[in-house]
C-alpha cells in the first residue's frame, strides 16, 4: 500500500518544501495583497470586474495563506491531490504514477514565471484559482475515467483484460509492484519536474522570494532578519534594497550599512496596467518609515484605487491614521479590516493602541517612525519623487534622525553638494560615519581644501580612497557599458561595501526623477 | 450583512433608565422629510444582546424594529412611510429598549424625536469615487431614490483597466431640478462634455482658443439653453503632514457663457489678475453669483506657462482668498453688467466657495473657509447663508460640523439642503440632509439613510457633488456609453464673442 502511494508521498513532501519553505514567503505575502469580506460594499471594486464573482470566491480560497506553514501545506495538498487525480484520469500503470505532478509543477512554474506580476497591479487570487481550477479539472477527468472504467468492467471480465492499462489500476497485484520497484518512471519524471521547479525558482526569482520574505518580516518587525535576507541576494532589485533600508533605518544603522548591498538593479518585467514601475511594491512602506505619514497614506490610497481592496494597504492606512492621531479614520479602516476573516487579532491590537496613547507611544516601530516626522509644512510637490527619497534629499529643517536619513539619501543620489552641506551639520552631532568620510574624500578631488572643513576625517580613509582610485583609474577610461561592467566586476571583491565602489560602480542607471504632474479628479 | 432579527415587540416590564443608548448614525432630534426612506440605526452597547425600537406619532400605528447582538434596527418600509405621511408637520417619538446579556431584564432608554416636515425631491444624484489623489479607476454617477434605498447607475466608466478607455467623469449638473436637461464632463480618454436634452445625449468638446481652458464648473440658466461655466486651470498638491491631505488650487479661472443650442461660447469675465469661479445662476435668470480672488503678479506670467502660474499660487496658496460676487444678466440682449461685491470675505480673512441660490431667490448658500476655493478638502469650511433681502450673513451653525462641510444643493421647494461632509471620519465625504425652515434657519443635519446602518462605514468611496432632482435620469448607462465612446462626431465649440 505504502509502495503504491510512494510517488504521492514523495511528491507531497517536495511540494510542501516548495510551498512552505521556498515559495512560502510569496504565498504568505499574497495573503497580505488579498482582502475579502462577505460584505459586498468593500468588495465593490472586485465585483465590478469582468470575473468579479470568481475573484471574490478566489479571495476566500486564499484565506489559509495567512499562515505560511498552513498555507503551504494547503497548497501542497491541493496540488498533490491534483497530481493523483491526473494519474487517475489517465489510468496510468503503476510504474507511471507520479507523472501527474507535471501539471502542478506547470502551475507553480507559471506562478514563479509571473514573479511580481502575481500580485502587483494584478488580481492576487489568480494563482489560487489556477490551483483550484487544476484540481477541478483533474477531478472531472478522474470522474470520467472512473465512469468509463466501470462501464468497461461491466462489459468484459477483468481477467480477460489483463493486458490493458486499466486492469492495473483496478486490481493492482504483486506483478505491478515488482514492475514499479524496477522502473518507477512516473516518480522519476515527477521528481525531476519538482526539483526543476525548486531550482528554477531559486535561480530565476530570488528577488521575488526575498522581497516577499522581507515584507513578511516587516510585519513581524524582525529588522535583523530583513537585513540578512537582503544581504543574501545575488543581485538585489529595488524592492529588496528598499526593504533593507527600512530595516536599517529601524535599527538606526542606515549610514553605517546602507552600502553593503551591491546596487546594480536588474530590470523587472512588469505588466503595464496603469503604470509599470516597481515602486508599487515598496514606496508606501518607505514613505511611512521615513516619517512621511501622509505621503504613505496617499500612496496606499492610490494603490487601493488602482488595484482594489488589499489588506496590506488597509493596514498601512490604519497605521498612518493611528500615528497621525486621526482616530475616526483609523477606526474606519479597522472596521473594514475586521470584516475579513482571521484578522481579529490585528484589529484588537490596533484598537488597544488607538485607545491607549501611552501604549501607542511605546510601540517601538511607531516610536521610531515618529522620530522622523517632518517639521516643515510642505507639499510632496516641493520634492522629487519618490517622496521618501526626494524629501530626504531636499529637506531643510528636520529632526536629528532625519539628518541621518537625509545624508543617506544624498549619498544614494550621489549628490555631492548636498552631502557636503549635510555632513557639515552631521559632524556637529556625531563622528562622521565611514561612508560619509569616503564621500567627502571623493568630493575633495574636485574641491581642494574641502577636507579642511572636516578635520575628523581619518587619514586611513584618505589613503583607502586613494588606493581605490589607483586601482580604478585604468578601468574608468572605458566609458562604454562593457567598460563599466568590467570595472564593476574587477573591483567588486575588494571594494564592495565602500562608498567609493558605490559612487563609481553602483546604481549607474538611476531613473530620472521628475516633478509630478497632477490632475484633479 | 444583516443578521436575522428577533421578533419586534415592546418588551414587558422594561425598566426606565434615564440614559441614552448609543446609536449610529446619529438620528437624534432631527427634522426629516415626510417621504424619506426609513432611518435605520445600529444600537451600540456591547453589554446587550437584544434591542427594540418603537416609533410613535400622534396619528397612525407605531412602527417597531428589533435587533439581536448586532444592534441593527431596520424599520419596515411600508409602515414607516404610512406613519410619516400621517404625522407630517408633527413629531414622532422614538423609544429604544435594550436587554442586558447577563440578565433577563429590558431597559428603556430616553426617547428622542423626529420632526416630520415637507417632502424632499425624491432623487439625489452623486458621483462615487475614492477620496483619491491623482489616480482614478472605477467611478460612476449614481442616483438614489430618497424614498427607498434604491441606487441606480447613471453612468459608470470602464470596469476593467483599459488604457485606451480610461476616463474620469465629473461635474454632473441639471437644469432647474429636472433631468431632462443635464450635463457631465468626461476627462482623459473619450474626453468631452456630455449633454442630455430630453433624454437624448451628445458629446461636445468645450475648448476654444479664445477661452482660458476647459469648461469646468457649470450652472444652467433656469429656463433657457444657456450655461455659465468657469474655465479653470487647476492643479493640486499633497501635504506631507497636514491632516487635510490635499490642496486643490486654481492658477487661472474665468467665467464663460455657453449657448447650448448654437454650440457657441463667449467670455464673460476674462481678467488677468482675478480668478472667477463657481458660477450660479439666480432662479430668475437675471443674475449670476460667483467667487472671485485677486492674485497680484498673476498677470506677469503667461497663461500658457502653467508651471510658473502654479508655482505663484502654491507659494501663497493660504493667502488666496475669494470674495462673493454677482453680475447682472440681461436676457434680452444677452449682455452682462458690472461685477458687484456681495460679501467682502477677504476683509474678514475668509474665502468663499460654491454659492447656490435658493429656489425663491432669497438666500445664497455658500461655504466659507480660511483660504482657497476647494473647500471640500478644508476642515475649516462651514456653510453660511446670505439673506438677499436683509443682507444678513450667518453661519448654519446647527448644520455645520468641526470638519469639512461643503458642496451643497437646495431642494426645489427650498426647505432642504443636501451637502457633503467629512464629519464622520475626516476623509470619506457623505451626503448630509438638513432642514432649512421658513425663517431661514438650518436644523441639525443627518446622513443619507441606508438600509444597512453600517453602510457608510463599509463604503470605500466618497460622495461627490450631491444634486437633488424631481425626476430620475431616464437615459440609460448604455446610451451614455455609446455617446462617450464615439469620438468621431465630436467637434469643438465655436466662439461667439468679439
Amino acid at each position: 500500500m505504502l509502495r503504491k502511494q510512494l510517488p504521492y508521498i514523495v511528491g507531497f513532501v517536495l511540494l510542501a518544501f516548495f510551498c512552505c519553505y521556498e515559495f512560502g514567503p510569496v504565498l504568505r505575502h499574497l495573503a497580505e495583497e488579498n482582502y475579502v469580506s462577505l460584505e459586498r460594499l468593500p468588495m465593490a471594486y472586485v465585483l465590478r470586474r469582468s470575473l468579479g464573482m470568481l475573484f471574490w470566491v478566489g479571495r476566500f480560497l486564499m484565506l489559509p495563506l495567512q499562515s505560511q506553514w498552513l498555507g503551504g501545506l494547503y497548497v501542497a495538498l491541493l496540488l498533490t491531490l491534483s497530481a493523483w487525480l491526473a494519474d487517475k484520469s489517465l489510468c496510468l500503470r503503476q510504474q507511471w504514477r507520479g507523472l501527474g505532478f507535471v501539471l502542478p509543477v506547470l502551475v507553480m512554474g507559471w506562478a514563479a514565471y509571473r514573479g511580481y506580476n502575481l500580485y502587483m497591479r494584478n488580481e492576487p487570487s489568480q494563482l489560487i484559482l489556477w490551483i483550484w481550477g487544476l484540481l477541478l479539472l483533474t477531478s472531472i477527468g478522474a470522474g470520467i475515467s472512473a465512469l468509463l472504467l466501470r462501464s468497461a468492467d461491466r462489459k468484459t471480465d477483468c481477467k480477460t483484460n489483463c493486458k490493458t492499462d486499466c486492469k492495473t489500476d483496478c486490481k493492482a497485484g504483486s506483478k505491478e509492484a515488482s514492475q514499479m520497484s524496477v522502473r518507477p518512471y512516473g516518480l522519476v519524471v515527477g521528481l525531476v519536474a519538482l526539483v526543476t521547479l525548486c531550482g528554477g525558482t531559486y535561480a530565476g526569482r530570488q528577488n521575488l522570494l526575498l522581497s516577499c520574505e522581507m515584507q513578511n518580516l516587516l510585519i513581524d518587525e524582525d529588522w535583523e532578519a530583513m537585513n540578512e535576507a537582503a544581504l543574501s541576494a545575488r543581485r538585489p532589485d529595488r524592492s529588496v534594497a528598499a526593504f533593507n533600508v527600512i530595516a536599517l533605518n529601524q535599527m538606526g544603522q542606515v549610514l553605517e550599512r546602507a552600502f553593503e548591498l551591491d546596487y546594480d538593479y536588474p530590470t523587472v518585467q512588469l505588466d503595464s496596467i496603469g503604470g509599470m514601475d516597481e515602486g508599487v511594491n515598496y514606496i508606501a512602506e518607505c514613505n511611512l518609515h521615513a516619517g512621511l505619514v501622509q505621503p504613505a497614506y496617499h500612496y496606499a490610497m492610490e494603490q487601493l484605487v488602482m488595484s482594489g481592496p488589499r489588506l496590506r494597504y488597509f493596514k498601512l492606512m490604519a497605521l498612518t491614521a493611528l500615528i497621525n492621531n486621526e482616530r475616526a479614520l483609523c477606526e474606519k479602516m479597522l472596521h473594514v479590516i475586521s470584516q475579513m476573516p482571521l484578522q481579529s487579532g490585528y484589529v484588537e491590537h490596533m484598537r488597544e493602541l488607538l485607545n491607549d496613547e501611552s501604549q501607542r507611544d511605546s510601540e517601538p516601530m511607531i516610536a521610531r517612525i515618529r522620530q522622523f516626522l517632518p517639521q516643515e509644512d510642505k507639499f510632496e510637490q516641493n520634492f522629487r519623487t519618490p517622496a521618501f527619497l526626494g524629501y530626504n534629499v531636499g529637506v531643510l529643517a528636520g529632526t536629528d534622525e532625519t539628518l541621518n536619513t537625509s545624508v543617506a539619501a544624498a549619498l544614494y543620489s550621489k549628490d555631492m553638494e548636498n552631502i557636503i552641506l549635510r555632513a557639515s551639520y552631521l559632524q556637529q552631532k556625531r563622528t562622521l560615519p565611514l561612508c560619509v568620510q569616503q564621500a567627502l574624500v571623493i568630493a575633495s578631488f574636485k574641491r581642494p581644501g574641502l577636507l579642511d572643513r572636516f578635520p575628523g576625517i581619518d587619514k586611513f580613509v584618505q589613503n583607502e580612497v586613494q588606493n581605490f582610485a589607483i586601482e580604478a583609474a585604468p578601468l574608468s577610461k572605458d566609458k562604454s557599458e562593457e567598460g563599466k561592467e568590467l570595472m564593476r566586476k574587477t573591483l567588486v571583491d575588494n571594494w564592495k561595501g565602500t562608498y567609493m565602489y558605490y559612487y563609481y560602480c553602483g546604481n549607474l542607471n538611476q531613473t530620472v526623477q521628475r516633478k509630478t504632474e497632477t490632475a484633479v479628479n | 450583512m444583516v443578521a436575522c432579527a428577533p421578533e419586534a415587540r415592546i418588551p414587558d416590564n422594561a425598566v426606565a433608565e434615564h440614559t441614552q443608548l448609543a446609536i449610529y448614525p446619529d438620528y437624534r432630534d432631527i427634522v426629516i422629510p415626510s417621504n424619506i426612506a426609513p432611518l435605520n440605526i445600529q444600537a451600540k452597547a456591547e453589554e446587550c444582546n437584544a434591542f427594540v425600537a418603537c416609533i410613535r406619532g400622534s396619528k397612525g400605528n407605531a412602527v417597531l424594529a428589533a435587533a439581536g447582538r448586532d444592534g441593527k434596527l431596520l424599520f419596515p418600509e411600508t409602515e414607516w412611510h404610512e406613519l410619516l405621511k400621517a404625522n407630517q408637520g408633527s413629531d414622532l417619538r422614538v423609544t429604544l429598549y435594550s436587554k442586558l446579556k447577563d440578565a433577563d431584564q429590558w431597559r428603556q432608554h430616553d426617547d428622542y424625536t423626529l420632526t416630520v416636515a415637507e417632502e424632499i425631491d425624491p432623487y439625489l444624484s452623486y458621483r462615487l469615487i475614492e477620496p483619491s489623489y491623482e489616480l482614478y479607476r472605477q467611478l460612476g454617477l449614481y442616483q438614489r431614490d430618497l424614498t427607498t434605498f434604491r441606487e441606480d447607475v447613471i453612468y459608470e466608466n470602464n470596469d476593467d483597466f483599459e488604457a485606451e478607455h480610461n476616463h474620469c467623469i465629473n461635474c454632473h449638473n441639471y437644469q432647474n431640478y429636472s433631468t431632462q436637461n443635464m450635463l457631465f464632463h468626461v476627462r482623459a480618454e473619450h474626453g468631452g462634455t456630455v449633454f442630455v436634452k430630453d433624454g437624448k445625449a451628445d458629446k461636445r468638446i468645450m475648448l476654444n482658443d479664445s477661452i482660458l481652458g476647459n469648461a469646468v464648473y457649470p450652472s444652467w440658466h433656469p429656463t433657457q439653453p444657456w450655461l455659465v461655466f468657469s474655465s479653470n486651470q487647476t492643479g493640486q498638491a499633497f501635504y506631507i503632514r497636514d491632516k487635510q491631505k490635499i490642496e486643490v488650487v486654481d492658477y487661472g479661472s474665468d467665467l464663460i457663457f455657453y449657448d447650448a443650442e448654437h454650440n457657441t461660447v463667449s467670455n464673460i469675465l476674462k481678467t488677468p489678475t482675478e480668478m472667477e469661479n463657481f458660477p450660479c445662476w439666480a432662479p430668475d435668470g437675471k443674475r449670476v453669483y460667483y467667487c472671485s480672488a485677486y492674485v497680484a503678479g498673476l498677470d506677469t506670467v503667461a497663461v500658457t506657462d502653467k508651471d510658473r502660474r502654479s508655482d505663484v499660487i502654491l507659494r501663497e496658496y493660504d493667502k488666496v482668498r475669494y470674495n462673493l460676487m454677482s453680475i447682472a444678466f440681461d436676457e434680452k440682449t444677452r449682455t452682462w453688467g458690472q461685477p458687484q461685491l456681495e460679501m467682502d470675505c477677504v476683509r474678514d480673512s475668509l474665502s468663499v466657495s460654491v454659492p447656490r441660490v435658493s429656489p425663491d431667490g432669497r438666500y445664497v448658500l455658500f461655504t466659507l473657509g480660511s483660504y482657497g476655493q476647494f473647500h471640500i478638502w478644508h476642515s475649516s469650511s462651514d456653510l453660511y447663508v446670505k439673506d438677499v433681502q436683509t443682507q444678513e450673513i450667518r453661519p448654519l451653525t446647527e448644520a455645520n460640523s468641526p470638519d469639512v462641510d461643503s458642496y451643497h444643493t437646495w431642494s426645489s421647494n427650498g426647505r432642504w439642503i443636501v451637502f457633503s461632509s467629512r464629519r464622520e471620519d475626516g476623509c470619506y465625504t457623505r451626503p448630509y440632509i438638513a432642514y432649512f425652515d421658513k425663517e431661514g434657519r438650518a436644523h441639525k443635519a443627518f446622513v443619507l439613510p441606508q438600509e444597512d446602518p453600517e453602510y457608510n462605514l463599509l463604503r470605500l468611496k466618497s460622495y461627490n457633488v450631491p444634486e437633488l432632482t424631481r425626476d430620475a435620469v431616464s437615459t440609460t448607462p448604455e446610451a451614455l456609453r455609446e455617446v462617450i465612446y464615439n469620438d468621431d462626431k465630436v467637434g469643438r465649440v465655436g466662439y461667439a464673442g468679439k
